[in-house]
């Protein structure tokens, strides 16, 4: 018995352990090196592409810090790699100036190690990982970028902070278009961008604190604004996002293509999946087939519960299963007021979660967590749409950068300290004359929408069932204390008393400890026989779903 | 009963917050190394002569493993650079001596990024 009680007390310790707010981890990249320090300055050399070199990467390599790297109109079919700190590469014309990777190339170009590096006004495509991306960074601007059919990301700054994502476009990225990953603080702004056809309009990472993303719009992806928590990379969970002023619509898009982790989140708008502290407000979310603004714990190598999110004021409509949502488990901190909206799940989510005054101490919605089981599951069986980047839409013709050709050339430092938007200023975005609502509520049997065959299945026996099991434990508890002879009447209040108000617990107590008439193997098969079917369920879930 | 369903509820409770914590160093005679998004799952890796290091691909980027003296690469075995979740390269090290290793697209030769050490030699046991 002691081993048990000791087994049992270690789970619990180590439960409430694991699921709180941040663990804090060191960053693996020295961000902002001395050795890598960018001038704040112009240095005044401009280094010509294809006039005085023929490729983008000879001109890079001649370059000293603080120059910039000018490029005339044509497709490029290489790969740039940037170490000199300070450089500044732009194009002449944003939709003409083309690093093309041919799907043999993995990134358009990367920054590595180099602070203060802006790249502006070019298009980087079909590339086997990424179009742009800065790494183990202090100081990044990405202006006037289109990144389209890139293999991983289209947009992309990892370990890295003091960053402005900023009049740029990403479509045909299998994970995001636009990713800010690892950081803390990340001190950085993508503000004025357009997300589309990409797993993910937006995914960050375990990326924390003065993190804005802003006055952009995310559409047409398989789910529209992700900040999330994984074990793959260093620092979970997020924490200390902001997410506001965005126009999110019509993210549901099958024909997208997407990973595992983003067909577990399709049709949701803004999902923040297992940190905390964030802040999503003034938003203009419709058409989604699930949620238009949802809140859910990560599972990953660990298990992370979503804390104190503040939903605020945003305008929600046109949801197939609720307009907002907050899954389970959740902890009691995150909050919803003031959103126009029509549904939420659990129902009246901003009576029972409220940003000011008392809150129900835990009340979530299971269903939504266990249909992203589901499209795990989907996804580790190869159901979902199968989808070829090389074959996705181009857009048009973006709008150029002024004065391309004559600009003088800005290193990109203390950008964060120029770019922190003012929150308070920005108002929900308008909706577009010919954006309609056309999203019809979908059919779901508490919280389990019918919009996927997988999601119903685990839907019902990874979370219906229990309940159903669950109830019934109660119910035959309650049956077997009313016709107890036995004890006195005190004690028959006293059990019943914790069969009902402590949830699962005060129930299994009964049955071990209260010496009940029914028959030990009887107790056995009724509880151990239903969670057996629970676990099965739970356990084909992560296990094909590629998660352990 | 009791006994056995107390060691239940507090291995499932256990289990269910198992993760893997972060660790630098592995030692061994074949080790699994995993390459993730964007870092190598262990810095410091050591291998007796004959030993083998099993690179393993576990993040969304493509990774790979190249020895700043580009005396090895994982592509010498796997047949690209670009090793994707699932793809693994097996390197055996005949040569005793300690090199820097690193990601051509994550890390540099100087050892920033996503880099470690590889250190052929005796191992403790």
């Amino acid at each position: 018995m002691r081993k048990g009680w000791l087994l049992l007390l270690a789970g619990t310790a180590l439960l409430s352990a694991c699921a709180g707010p941040p663990q804090g981890q060191p960053s693996s990249a020295a961000v902002g090196d001395p050795a890598t320090e960018s001038p704040a300055d112009w240095s005044g050399g401009s280094r010509l592409v294809p006039q005085d070199y023929p490729t983008i990467q000879s001109a890079v390599d001649a370059a000293v810090p603080g120059d910039l790297v000018l490029i005339d109109k044509g497709i490029y079919r290489e790969e740039v790699q940037v170490s000199t700190p300070g450089l500044t590469l732009r194009g002449v014309d944003r939709n003409e100036v083309v690093i093309d990777g041919e799907f043999q190339r993995a990134n358009g170009v990367s920054v590595l190690f180099a602070d203060g590096v802006a790249i502006e006004n070019l298009t980087a495509i079909n590339n086997t990982s990424n179009g742009f991306f800065w790494s183990g960074v202090r100081g990044y601007r990405g202006s006037y970028l289109t990144a389209v059919n890139n293999a991983v990301y289209g947009i992309y700054a990892f370990d890295s902070s003091d960053g402005l994502l900023e009049h740029s476009f990403a479509s045909g990225s299998p994970d995001a278009g636009f990713y800010i990953g690892q950081c803390d603080p990340c001190q950085a702004v993508i503000t004025d961008s357009i997300s589309e056809w990409n797993g993910l309009g937006y995914s960050g990472t375990n990326a924390s604190s003065e993190l804005y993303i802003v006055n952009s719009t995310f559409r047409h992806n398989v789910a529209g604004i992700a900040p999330n928590t994984l074990d793959g990379e260093l620092l979970p969970p997020f924490h200390d996002v902001s997410v506001v002023g965005n126009l999110v619509h019509d993210n549901g898009n099958v024909d997208a293509p997407a990973l595992a982790f983003e067909w577990a989140a399709q049709g949701n708008g803004i999902l923040l999946a297992g940190g905390g502290d964030s802040y999503v407000a003034r938003n203009r979310v419709l058409n989604h087939p699930q949620s238009g603004i949802a809140v859910f714990p990560m599972l990953d190598a660990n298990f992370y519960m979503s804390y104190d999110h503040r939903v605020v004021d945003n305008v929600v409509d046109g949801s197939g299963l609720a307009d907002l949502t907050l899954g389970g488990p959740s902890t009691s901190g995150n909050c919803f007021a003031g959103n126009e909206h029509t549904s939420s799940l659990p129902a009246a989510l901003e009576l029972t979660q409220p940003c000011a005054g008392l809150r129900s101490p835990v009340l979530f919605e299971i269903g939504s967590t266990t249909a992203q089981l589901g499209r795990l599951f989907e996804s580790g069986l190869d159901l979902q749409p199968e989808v070829d980047i090389a074959a996705l839409p181009h857009p048009g013709p973006q709008p150029v950068m002024p004065d391309a050709a004559d600009a003088p050339a800005l290193p990109a430092v203390d950008v964060f300290a120029k770019s922190r938007p003012d929150l308070d200023a920005i108002t929900v975005p308008d909706r577009p004359s010919d954006l309609q609502v056309t999203q019809k509520k979908g059919i779901n049997i508490m919280g389990v929408s019918f919009a996927s065959a997988a999601g119903v299945f685990f839907g019902l026996y990874a979370y219906v069932l229990p309940l159903v099991l669950y109830t019934s434990w109660v119910v035959l508890a309650l049956w077997d204390l009313s016709r107890r002879e036995d004890l006195g009447r005190g004690r028959v209040i006293g059990w019943m008393a914790a069969v009902l108000v402590i949830p699962f617990l005060g129930v299994v107590a009964y049955y071990i400890f209260g010496k009940s008439s029914i028959p030990v193997w009887q107790r056995w098969v009724f509880m151990a026989g239903g969670m057996a079917v629970y676990a099965l369920f739970l356990g084909l879930g992560l296990v094909v779903g590629g998660i352990v | 009963m009791r006994k056995f369903l107390y060691g239940l509820i507090g291995l499932l409770l256990i289990a269910s917050c198992g993760g893997d914590d972060a660790e630098e160093s592995i030692s061994g005679e074949n080790v699994v190394v995993q390459m993730f998004d964007n870092r190598f799952e262990y810095t410091e890796i050591r291998v007796p002569v004959g030993g083998t290091v099993t690179f393993a691909g576990a993040g969304r980027n493509p990774h790979n493993a190249v020895s700043a003296d580009r005396s090895w690469s994982t592509d010498d075995v796997f047949g690209s650079l670009e090793q994707l979740e699932g793809d693994d390269a097996a390197l055996t090290f005949d040569q005793p001596g300690e090199q820097v290793f690193f990601c051509t697209f994550h890390g540099n030769a100087e050892g920033d990024g996503m880099a470690g050490t590889l250190i052929v030699g005796p191992i403790e046991e």
